[in-house]
């Protein structure tokens, strides 16, 4: 006997890209990548063959799943019939009258729990899927630890989102919360998690093998790295999993610093150079800092369409500063000297970030008006 | 700070130069090529480096243009300076990129100061900007004052072209970065972003339109989707309701079975019935045989004409009552038809509505507009009397005059001068007294020898007389000797020709001829007379030639013994030769005349230092008289020039609140015009309107519109005309269907009435045909044959009910198949039960029948179900499809929000940018405004001699002189100024802008590439002696190529260090 399973979870259909500082074309693009990685894993699930694919919860990202992203999902499980499609609902894409869930005819093929408490699902003549749904953003009664598996000689694995408490990061909120040594009664094989956006294993007593299989494909810069799902294989003796990389692109986030650049191709080349691997796409935010050489610096926008097309998705946040001895030049009896002295004064006591940085741009802009120089208007 | 020392290993075309310099004005005088430029770069880049930023490691272009021509140690050198403090620094650098040094040295106390500057990114010291004050782009732009910015000065417009310099070199240090040029680039940028919502090109604008419009968008898409979750909900119901039903027609299809069942035993015991119904029925027909051939069949024609007579009756009754009722309807139609009101033409045109509309829109506009105007003209008043109460409070000024400004600036000038004059007379008299005193003390020092040698040297009085009586002796002997000779001839000849023509005139024996000989003869006679007399005095001649000759051989031997003397004194006094005694001599003489003539001039200095001091007295009272009727007395010691700038800077302020007054004064002014041509415009308008609406009340008084007078708005009276209007042509339609309706009633009355007759006439012959008189005759004759003719069809038509009800089968047959059927099972006798709860009915071909009516219905309700369900899944999609995905919106709303946010930033940034500039540079105008005047009026005085001795410098700093032929104030004297005087003019003010920079700390040495292009000798002259004035405390190096300038520095006192 062996037991071929896929797992994912945590994919966000449809998932909105309007935080972030992205530009609008992104989002779209975006959400299109999403749609992709779910059919690998469905064209991967098919093909291996594996005997079920499981989505641990939130695989979409809201209730504004558009009726063409649900069709997408419809079509795309149905065309992998018979292979069974089994999913737990998350926290993000509850289970509730109104959910995309409830109100689209699913192909036979799909099983989608319904309820916040353990439901089982047999799977041919071996395979038993346990889960539950969240019924609500917050689920209205945490069914782990209630678990009970029959001694019937079939394997039984679990499907389930929620928060291992040993794992939360730092200041999140706890959906489902639950210890994984609890939650895996014996003769469990598998508990196939998601939530938790990272690859994780965790450890318990018990020969039961517990995974979060992270999100397959990144959705901001704090999902940077490759990505992956899991193919687990069940037999008699033993569980083996194995994470596969699944991300068509990755996020990266990194830092340049400016000061040393003798010309815009310094920074140009340092920016080709955050894209590290060629075989996938490269969304990259990049943090400018140090000083710059106002002959580039008021060029930005040029410079990013220069490289964009290099990666998936660029995004340049300029902290630089200009290449300026404003200390230098406050000591000149000028007016302009008068004018860089009190606009060093104002900054040095100002603390409020965002008033500092708009005393940082009055005082550039008025030292470029001195000197006759115009700096690009953003939008024009 | 003066620079000492320049030591260069390598730059440019020196290698291992030294040169050193002196405190005060320097001059280094070179021709063309030999390095000037080269040496102002040297201490330029010595001071403050090559690096065009202090951040980056970037070079200059004249990193390479000053490497060493030739072979030298290194590209650098050593720059040796002193502090005012008297603190000596040594600067030690290497320019070469790959073996950049700096190092700094305190030579006073022996140390390395490098570490305690601060050092730049780009290893640069900053010692120099520490020690001067100042940075680099103003040490090269202000205190390097090169010839080629003056060769570029117009005439045109000269003063407006030295303040748009001088302001920028105050602003910005640099030829044209002034805080106006600032402003207006901020100005135009904050144009750019664009503050108006109309301005939808500009960028912020047209964000925050895309903004908006995306905020509908959004709004729009939520309410789209919350009517779409409605009709999701809908639609789950329908699909609810789709299941219910579709589970009903199966138990109802259940139950039909169970029906079929229970029917077919109910269906046997039928056919048992029908059989024995036969059997009764066939017994009938025997009993009545004898009927059997009545003719049965007329008996349904006779029984139709009959009904039909009376249906023909109750149709024609019906017709009359509907018609009847017509008929009232039509009346009452008639009745409510119009309403007063002409229905047939619009009484008010769309045109003339149209018309009115569009006039009270703009009268609306336009009162709107008028208040605006006058919320504006009150907030003007409330400024003007602010201004007046400013203007109130000001002090009265008019005691100075028409020109306050100028009054004010003549007395600070007029006192400046007469201190001026009162200073420059004393030191002159000062000057005098020590130049006399210097030169009576060398007189005295001068060798006593001298004196004597001169005295010796002198020669004798009457030696002249001497050697001048002798040489008149020797001329008078020689002219007369000359004499003697002529009168010899003459006489000679004189006798001669009497021969001749007395010879003649015997000869020829012509008489004629004897006067001639006569009067020759008379002439020799004469002339011989004349030399005996000379002869005579000729003698005497000799005589005195002979004294004459022995006197100056007595005076060549004195002469003799003293140019003994004489050599005797001048080898004891050391001079070599009698020039040069003889140019000593001419010395000594001309001192004592110069000491002459400077104790004149001293005499005259103290009468005029007497007068200016008289003078200044005099204007101090007239001063602290005037001062004080302005209440702004002069206190103290104080000066007078700090009293008139104080009270000038009170005046301008004062000014201002008078243009103000004036600007607020015209704008009410205007404002008033347009509020008055508003409320005339206003007035016509609502007049016209007035007119309009009266003729559109009129119009619809003459409609016969009643209702018109209880509107008070003509407009709503026309409206609620159109509105009674449609509802009168509204009622006329109907009452014409009603009467079209009646027209057609009335023919079917008609109609109904003519079928009436033809149906009685029918039966009328129906019973002629069957020989009785009446209907109820035929009926009882008849009664036995339709008994005879019932059985028989009762029993045919039961058979055919048996037959039907066995459906093909025989009843044997049809036993046995019930009999196979069985007993009914509990869940269909349940679901029977339930039916027949449900339904209410017991009866089994009821229940059955009901049963397919229920399961037909069922049937029909989940075809309607699904198709609703259809239907709505349709719309559902099409609606989905025209709304744009709620992602979408809100990244693209995120996207224009955060460029909203960046622009405003932005536009915040430049205001602030803006405001700061505007006001450092108010500020700091203001502040170098008095004190550049008096300085820079105090260099061009000195420049030109007093010719042009004011300047003013207002809070713009512009430039205005006073011109001495029209003794006033100008600032475009244009043509009134020569090229050299604004050459001199720009100087004064560049030296006036370093002292005044200067004075906030170190003084700054300045580095001067022949600024005197356009000078003449005398104010050559007098600008290096005011450069060497103000070199005292500012050190400034002259770079000229000019050898009248070096000639000139000389003259002055300034030796020239050639390069």
């Amino acid at each position: 006997m062996s037991i071929r399973l896929l797992h994912t979870a945590d994919i966000h259909l449809d998932a909105s890209f309007a935080a972030g500082g992205y530009p609008s074309s992104f989002g779209p693009q975006r959400r299109q990548r999403l749609r992709d990685v779910v059919t690998a894993a469905v064209t991967r699930a098919t093909k291996w063959p594996a005997d079920a694919l499981l989505i641990a919860g939130d695989l979409f990202d809201a209730d504004r799943v558009t009726q063409d992203t649900a069709d997408f999902l419809r079509r795309l499980f149905e065309s992998a019939a018979p292979l069974p499609i089994v999913i737990a609902p998350g926290n993000h894409d509850p289970f509730t009258p109104n959910s995309r869930y409830a109100t689209t005819t699913w192909p036979t093929n799909v099983h989608i729990f319904d309820r916040p408490e353990w439901q089982a699902i047999e799977i041919g003549d071996s395979l038993t899927v346990h889960g539950f749904a969240f019924d609500g953003p917050d689920i209205s009664s945490n069914p782990f630890g209630t678990l009970t598996l029959p001694e019937d000689g079939r394997v039984h694995v679990a499907l389930a989102h929620g928060a291992e408490r040993g794992c939360l990061p730092e200041g999140q909120k706890l959906y489902a919360p639950f210890s994984a040594a609890e939650a895996t009664p014996i003769g469990l094989r598998y508990l196939a998690l998601g939530h938790y956006h990272t690859l994780k294993q965790i450890e318990v007593p018990s020969n039961t093998e517990v995974w979060y299989s992270g999100a397959p494909e990144g959705h901001g810069f704090d999902e940077t790295g490759i990505r992956y799902w899991l193919e687990t294989e069940i037999d008699d003796a033993r569980t083996r999993v194995t994470p596969v990389e699944s991300a068509k692109s990755v996020y990266t986030r990194t830092q340049i610093e400016c000061g040393e650049f003798k010309s815009s191709q310094d920074l140009v080349d340092a920016i080709r150079a955050v894209r590290t691997d060629a075989t996938r796409g490269c969304i990259a935010k990049i943090v400018l800092r140090g000083t710059a050489a106002a002959a580039w610096r008021n060029s930005l926008a040029n410079i990013r369409d220069s490289v964009e097309s290099e990666f998936e998705a660029l995004i340049l946040d300029d902290q630089t500063v200009a290449e300026e001895g404003y200390d230098t030049l406050a000591q000149d009896p000028t007016s302009l000297g008068l004018f860089v002295r009190r606009m060093n004064d104002v900054i040095a006591t100002e603390f409020d970030p965002r008033q500092r940085r708009l005393y940082e741009r009055a005082r550039e802009l008025g030292l470029a008006a001195y000197r006759g120089e115009q700096p690009p208007i953003a939008g024009a | 700070m003066r620079i000492d020392q320049l030591h260069i290993d390598g730059y440019g075309r020196f290698i291992g130069k030294n040169v050193t310099i002196g405190p005060g004005l320097q001059i280094v005088y070179g021709p063309n090529e030999r390095g000037k430029s080269t040496l102002r770069s040297f201490i330029g880049h010595m001071l403050y480096g090559q690096k065009r930023s202090i951040h980056q490691r970037r070079y200059e272009d004249d990193h390479e243009t000053r490497r060493p021509w030739k072979p030298a140690p290194r590209y650098g050198g050593r720059l040796i300076y002193q502090l005012d403090d008297g603190t000596a620094i040594e600067v030690h650098r290497v320019f070469d990129r790959k073996d950049e040094f700096i190092q700094v040295f305190d030579r006073t106390n022996a140390t390395d100061i490098t570490a305690k500057f601060e050092q730049y990114r780009n290893r640069e010291i900053g010692f120099a900007a520490a020690h001067l004050g100042i940075g680099k782009t103003v040490f090269e732009n202000v205190a390097n004052i090169g010839h080629w910015t003056l060769a570029n000065l117009g005439s045109e417009d000269a003063l407006g072209d030295i303040r748009e310099r001088i302001v920028a070199l105050a602003d910005s240090a640099s030829e044209e970065g002034t805080a106006e040029s600032a402003l207006k680039l901020l100005n135009d940028r904050a144009l750019n972003i664009g503050r108006r919502a109309g301005q939808m090109k500009r960028p912020l604008p047209s964000a925050k339109a895309r903004l908006e419009a995306l905020d509908a968008e959004w709004a729009a898409a939520c309410d789209h989707l919350a009517a779409l979750q409605d009709r999701e909900t809908e639609r789950q119901r329908l699909a609810e309701a789709l299941a219910r039903a579709t589970a009903r027609r199966k138990l109802i299809a259940v139950a039909l079975g169970a029906a079929a069942k229970q029917t077919r035993v109910i269906k046997l015991r039928e056919a048992e019935r029908l059989a024995d119904e036969i059997r009764v029925a066939e017994q009938a027909v025997f009993e009545y045989r004898r009927a059997a051939d009545f003719p049965l069949e007329e008996v349904a024609e006779a029984q139709r004409a009959a009904n039909a007579v009376a249906a023909s009756r109750t149709h024609l009754t019906r017709a009359t009552e509907e018609l009847q009722s017509l008929h009232a309807q039509y009346n009452e139609a008639a009745a409510r038809l119009g309403g007063g009101i002409d229905d047939e033409e619009e009484a008010v045109s769309e045109a003339l509505e149209q018309e009115v509309s569009e006039r009270q829109g703009k009268i609306d506009r336009l009162t709107e507009k008028l208040a605006q105007y006058e919320a504006d003209f009150e907030t003007a008043r409330r400024d003007l009397d602010s201004a007046t109460q400013a203007q109130n409070d000001a002090k009265d000024f008019d005691a100075l005059g028409p020109d306050p400004s100028t009054r004010l600036t003549e007395l600070a000038s007029s006192f400046r001068v007469a201190e001026q004059s009162h200073a420059a007379s004393l030191a002159r008299a000062s000057q005098l007294r020590v130049t006399i005193n210097e030169m009576r003390a060398d007189e005295q020092q001068h060798d006593s020898r001298l004196e004597d040698l001169a005295s010796t040297s002198q020669d004798h009085p009457e030696a002249a007389e001497i050697a001048e009586a002798a040489t008149r002796t020797e001329h008078a002997l020689m002219n007369r000797r000359r004499l003697m000779r002529s009168l010899f001839a003459g006489a000679l000849i004189g006798c001669g020709l009497t021969a001749a023509f007395t010879a003649l005139a015997l000869t020829l024996e012509n008489p004629s001829l004897i006067l001639p000989a006569v009067l020759m003869g008379l002439g020799g006679v004469g002339a011989g007379l004349c030399w005996t007399y000379n002869f005579a005095l000729l003698a005497r001649d000799r005589e005195a030639a002979a004294i004459a000759a022995e006197a100056q051989l007595e005076l060549e031997a004195a002469a003799s013994q003293q140019a003994e003397a004489v050599e005797a004194l001048r080898v004891a006094a050391g001079i070599e030769s009698d020039e040069q005694l003889q140019a000593h001599l001419r010395d000594l003489q001309r001192a004592r005349e110069t000491i002459v003539e400077r104790e004149r001039e001293l005499d005259e200095c103290n009468r005029s230092a007497q007068r200016a001091e008289a003078e200044i007295e005099a204007l101090r009272a007239q001063h602290h008289d005037l001062f004080a009727k302005l209440d702004e007395p002069i206190t103290g010691n104080e000066p007078t020039s700090a009293a008139v700038h104080r009270l000038l800077a009170a005046y301008q302020a004062h000014s201002d609140a008078q243009i103000a007054h004036r600007r607020t004064q015209e704008r009410m002014t205007a404002l008033q015009a347009d509020i008055g041509k508003l409320r005339l415009e206003l007035k016509a308008l609502k007049s016209e309107q007035s007119a309009k609406l009266v003729d559109l009340r009129e119009a619809l008084r003459n409609a016969g519109f009643g209702d018109e007078a209880r509107h008070f708005d003509a407009l709503d009276a026309l409206r609620a005309y159109r509105k009674t209007l449609a509802e009168a042509r509204e009622r006329k339609v109907r009452a014409q269907a009603i009467g079209e309706h009646r027209a057609t009633k009335e023919q079917q009355r008609e109609e109904a009435q003519s079928l009436l007759e033809q149906d009685e006439a029918a039966l009328q012959a129906k019973l002629e045909q069957a020989g009785v008189a009446s209907l109820e005759e035929w009926e009882e004759r008849a009664k036995e044959a339709k008994a005879y003719r019932d059985a028989r069809q009762t029993s045919q038509r039961l058979q055919d009910k048996l037959a039907d009800l066995l459906a093909g089968t025989d009843l044997e047959k049809f036993r046995r198949q019930v009999a196979d059927d069985g007993p009914m099972s509990e869940e269909e006798s349940s679901i029977i039960e339930e039916q027949i709860a449900a339904i209410g009915i017991e009866d089994e071909d009821d229940l059955a029948a009901e049963l397919r009516s229920e399961h037909d219905r069922a049937a029909a309700d989940v075809d309607e179900l699904q198709s609703t369900h259809h239907t709505l899944q349709l719309e559902l999609a099409a609606a989905a499809a025209t709304m744009r995905p709620l992602n979408e919106i809100e990244e693209e709303r995120e996207e224009a929000r955060r460029l909203v946010a960046e622009l405003e930033f932005e536009l915040e940034a430049v205001s602030h940018a803006a405001a700061v500039i505007d006001e450092v540079a108010r500020d700091r105008h203001a502040r170098l405004a008095p004190r550049m005047t008096e300085i820079a009026g105090e260099y061009l005085g000195a420049i030109t001699g007093g010719a042009y001795n004011e300047i003013m410098l207002n809070r713009e700093l512009g430039v205005s002189v006073r011109v001495p032929e029209t003794a006033r104030f100008a600032n475009e004297p244009r043509q009134m100024l020569s090229k050299g005087t604004v050459d001199q003019i720009y100087l004064a003010l560049r030296l006036a802008l370093v002292r005044v920079f200067s004075n906030s700390g170190e003084s700054i040495p300045m580095l001067l590439d022949d600024p005197f292009a356009n000078y003449d000798d005398h104010r050559l002259r007098n600008a290096l002696e005011l450069l060497r004035e103000v070199a005292k405390t500012n050190q400034i190096i002259l770079f000229t190529c000019r050898d009248d300038v070096a000639k000139a520095g000389t003259e002055v006192g300034v030796e020239p260090i050639a390069l």
